[in-house]
């Protein structure tokens, strides 16, 4: 039994050895990484002279990451946009997380939050799996560890330093071969024609169970720009599906009760005629990105110089 | 309860220390004890089967041992047709009530058959087919049938084997529980380095894997020939990682209670045709039909038509074993064709004059053949299996890539390719071995696969693909 011992406790002094020193090189390999996640979190976290410049910051998933051209947003309105949406950051979760590591180092006058309706509505899935993401910022924000402790992974990323970039490290390697940011308008990362349109539209269902504890998040995160004087307005883009009139009752209502200006393009159902704007059936594709901001831009902009009269 | 589940890793430490900590006398029970724990963790009422098959196949073949040849051989019908009646009911019922009303369809008539819609026992048909084995070996006389009920209760529903294998036989495990066993510090190592690496090939390979095949397999509409060959390689090594990773973890897991398990795979897409593979994959399963369907049918001792009408059932039945679907049945009945052509060829046994080159053209074929029948197994049903294939011939472009995917199991391979090859043909070099039985390069090992899984794993407790057998 003394062998057993001696042979545990070396693996476990190893592991904590090597687990700190691999966490410690994932950090540097992430903190200089040109790779999608890493790039974008790096502008939007970290206190860069140039990032505080922005003035106004988009957020959202992968649909919000290929709708708004931020290069078309920044020239119409006169003012700094960075597109700070991420690929699978599925949820209001990962919305707010990156909000509160955000505000930790600038001051926006504007922020938009593009809606889903995994955004309120409950999922057979686990709503937490989207802040994987952002563990290696574990221990930069208070709230953002509230959230993990919720989603119940706080004390893994706090055993293991080098779980916290599980998976994202090959990406963050991948980083320094191809540099997203320079693929990148200022965030927006355009999708390329498809080959093939689509051709089937999704039938989205007319009502949603709604998740209480993620519309508690919507309100915190309507709650957090107020502090900061920040003005929030919330987006809903085209998709190409069917939806019904209710299908975004809730938001609606929801935007209505915090005073928050909401533009929905996706009951009022536009480019639903136009599959060939689609790269699929959730995203637009380059052109259709420049049809849909020069629009939403020009709507926002109305709201704009309405709030500054 | 899963092995790459949170309450597993307080589960068995627990269990092994109690187990070494207490007398011998009370091991069994103890045993015991954990593995309808084990098991009721899943579902308490389920465990009602295990018991009832592990006492009506101790009690039949309890009662074999004093009759004469003729009642003999009605207690083993006996005992076979109740374990296969129970597998039947839960497994193969509602299929065989489908394939009715789809006949009668074909026919123009409209029958609406009662479904049972029952919940599939996880692992039913392990350890049903390890409790058939038994009653044969009882009947063949190979083993004297076990008196203790507590042993063979412990022997059909041992924890590290009970839900995904290897397949125990009698000969080989119901000794070892009799043993008193003495704590081995080797076996504890081994066992250990035996189920890290298990781990490894489940977390880092297999559900690394499984992200990229789910993507491609659950929406076969949206991808092209390119993504389908990417996804029928990928699943390749989803299924080996997944199932080899089992068994290594059973394996190790058992070791370190001082057990020897049968190994069930012996890299077996380093083999030279689809006979070999079948005995290097699953070994305790091929090993199974081998031994209780090939050779009572005739084997291969017969004539070329007989021999080959053996084959085919015997791996129908084994791929009918494997799922109540057609998709099994058709890609156990590939593979019985393929190694039908094999033998008729003569190539299902590798030549001892292979040269380099022509080994590798051979294992590179069995790999591309074992790859497009994989795709059966895989599919949801016979028409996305085929849609699969056409597209793979007709529909090749640029497949669907994530490359932070991609690039991990092509890390998690490359690994997996050194170990394999240094074991089948180097780890006989006494340089390799020295480096391998210093204790520092062991240590290395084990810390070094953990901090891999930690770092490549997928560790959000996905179930093991045997599990649903």
């Amino acid at each position: 039994m003394k062998k057993v011992v001696i042979l545990l406790l070396t693996v476990l002094i190893g592991l904590f050895v090597v687990d700190r020193i691999g966490g410690e090189i994932c950090e540097e390999i992430h903190a200089y990484s040109n790779g999608l996640t890493a790039s974008k979190y790096r502008e939007l976290f970290t206190s860069d002279k140039s990032k505080s410049d922005y003035q106004m910051i988009l957020l959202g998933t992968s649909r919000c990451e290929a709708h708004y051209v931020s290069s078309i947003m920044s020239d119409s309105l006169g003012m700094t946009v960075y597109n700070g949406g991420i690929d699978a950051s599925d949820n209001i979760y990962s919305h707010y997380a990156a909000l509160c590591l955000t505000l930790k180092n600038c001051k926006l006058r504007y922020i938009g939050l593009e809606l889903r309706e995994c955004d309120f509505a409950a999922t057979s899935d686990d709503p937490f799996t989207t802040l994987t993401y952002l563990a290696p910022y574990i221990g930069e924000n208070e709230e953002v560890d509230d959230l993990f402790r919720r989603a119940g992974t706080y004390w893994r990323y706090q055993a293991s330093h080098l779980y916290r970039y599980n998976s994202k490290i090959m990406e963050d390697l991948a980083g320094y071969a191809v540099s997203y940011s320079k693929l990148m308008d200022h965030g927006y990362l355009k999708k390329d024609k498809p080959s093939v349109a689509p051709d089937k539209r999704d039938t989205m269902p007319s009502t949603f169970e709604i998740d209480t504890l993620k519309v508690h998040y919507l309100d915190l995160f309507a709650k957090r720009c107020k502090e900061n004087g920040m003005t929030l307005f919330c987006m809903i883009s085209p998709n190409y599906d069917i939806a019904t009139s209710t299908t975004f009752e809730y938001i609606h209502e929801w935007a209505e009760r915090n005073e928050i200006i909401l533009f929905d393009y996706h009951t009022s159902k536009l480019f639903s005629d136009r599959p060939d704007l689609f790269y699929d059936n959730h995203h637009l594709w380059h052109d259709g990105a420049v049809r849909y901001s020069e629009i939403f831009v020009h709507d926002l902009k109305e709201i704009i110089q309405k709030e500054h009269k | 309860m899963i092995f790459n589940s949170i309450q597993y890793l307080i589960f068995f430490p627990i269990v092994f220390l109690v187990y070494w900590i207490m007398p011998h006398k009370w091991r069994n029970w103890l045993l015991l004890l954990a593995s309808y724990y084990f098991y009721m963790c899943w579902n308490s009422l389920y465990a009602i089967l295990i018991m009832f098959t592990s006492v009506s196949t101790w009690g039949l073949a309890l009662a074999m041992d004093s009759k004469t040849d003729k009642s003999r051989k009605t207690l083993l019908s006996a005992s076979v047709l109740l374990n296969l009646s129970i597998l039947f009911t839960f497994k193969y019922y509602d299929f065989l009530m489908s394939i009715f009303s789809d006949v009668a369809a074909l026919m123009s008539i409209q029958i609406t058959p009662q479904k049972l819609g029952l919940l599939l026992p996880v692992g039913i048909s392990f350890y049903t087919f390890q409790a058939i084995g038994y009653s044969i070996d009882v009947y063949r006389r190979s083993i004297q049938p076990e008196r203790n009920l507590g042993i063979f209760a412990l022997f059909v529903s041992f924890f590290p084997q009970l839900v995904a294998g290897p397949i125990e036989r009698a000969t080989h495990l119901l000794p070892q529980f009799k043993e008193e066993k003495v704590f081995s510090y080797d076996l504890f190592r081994n066992g250990l380095m035996i189920m890290v690496f298990g781990f490894f090939l489940k977390l880092a390979l297999a559900d690394r894997c499984a992200i990229y095949v789910d993507s491609i397999f659950n929406n076969i509409p949206q991808h092209n020939g390119g993504s389908y060959l990417l996804a029928a390689v990928c699943f390749t090594f989803q299924i080996y990682g997944d199932f080899c990773g089992y068994s290594l973890i059973a394996i190790g897991t058992a070791k370190m209670l001082g057990y020897d398990m049968c190994s069930n795979f012996n890299r077996p897409y380093l083999s030279s045709s689809i006979t070999e593979f079948w005995r290097r994959w699953h070994i305790s399963l091929s090993s199974w039909f081998r031994d209780y369907v090939y050779i009572p049918l005739g084997g291969s001792r017969c004539t070329t038509l007989r021999r080959n009408v053996n084959l085919m059932t015997t791996m129908l039945l084994s791929g009918l074993w494997h799922g109540a679907s057609m998709n099994f049945v058709v890609w156990g009945g590939l593979h019985g064709l393929v190694m039908c052509i094999e033998k008729m060829l003569g190539i299902a046994k590798s030549p001892s004059n292979n040269t380099p080159l022509r080994k590798l053209l051979r294992v590179t074929s069995t790999f591309i053949i074992a790859c497009f029948l994989w795709i059966f197994f895989r599919a949801d049903n016979l028409t996305d299996a085929i849609t699969i294939i056409t597209g793979i011939f007709t529909d090749f472009g640029k497949p669907y890539i994530v490359w932070a995917h991609i690039l991990i199991i092509a890390v998690v391979l490359a690994l997996l390719m050194i170990q394999e090859i240094v074991y089948e043909r180097g780890f006989h070099i006494t340089s390799i071995k020295r480096i391998w039985l210093q204790h520092t390069v062991r240590y290395l090992f084990i810390v070094l696969t953990i901090a891999f899984i930690m770092l490549f794993g997928v560790l959000n407790g996905d179930q093991f693909i045997y599990f649903q057998f």
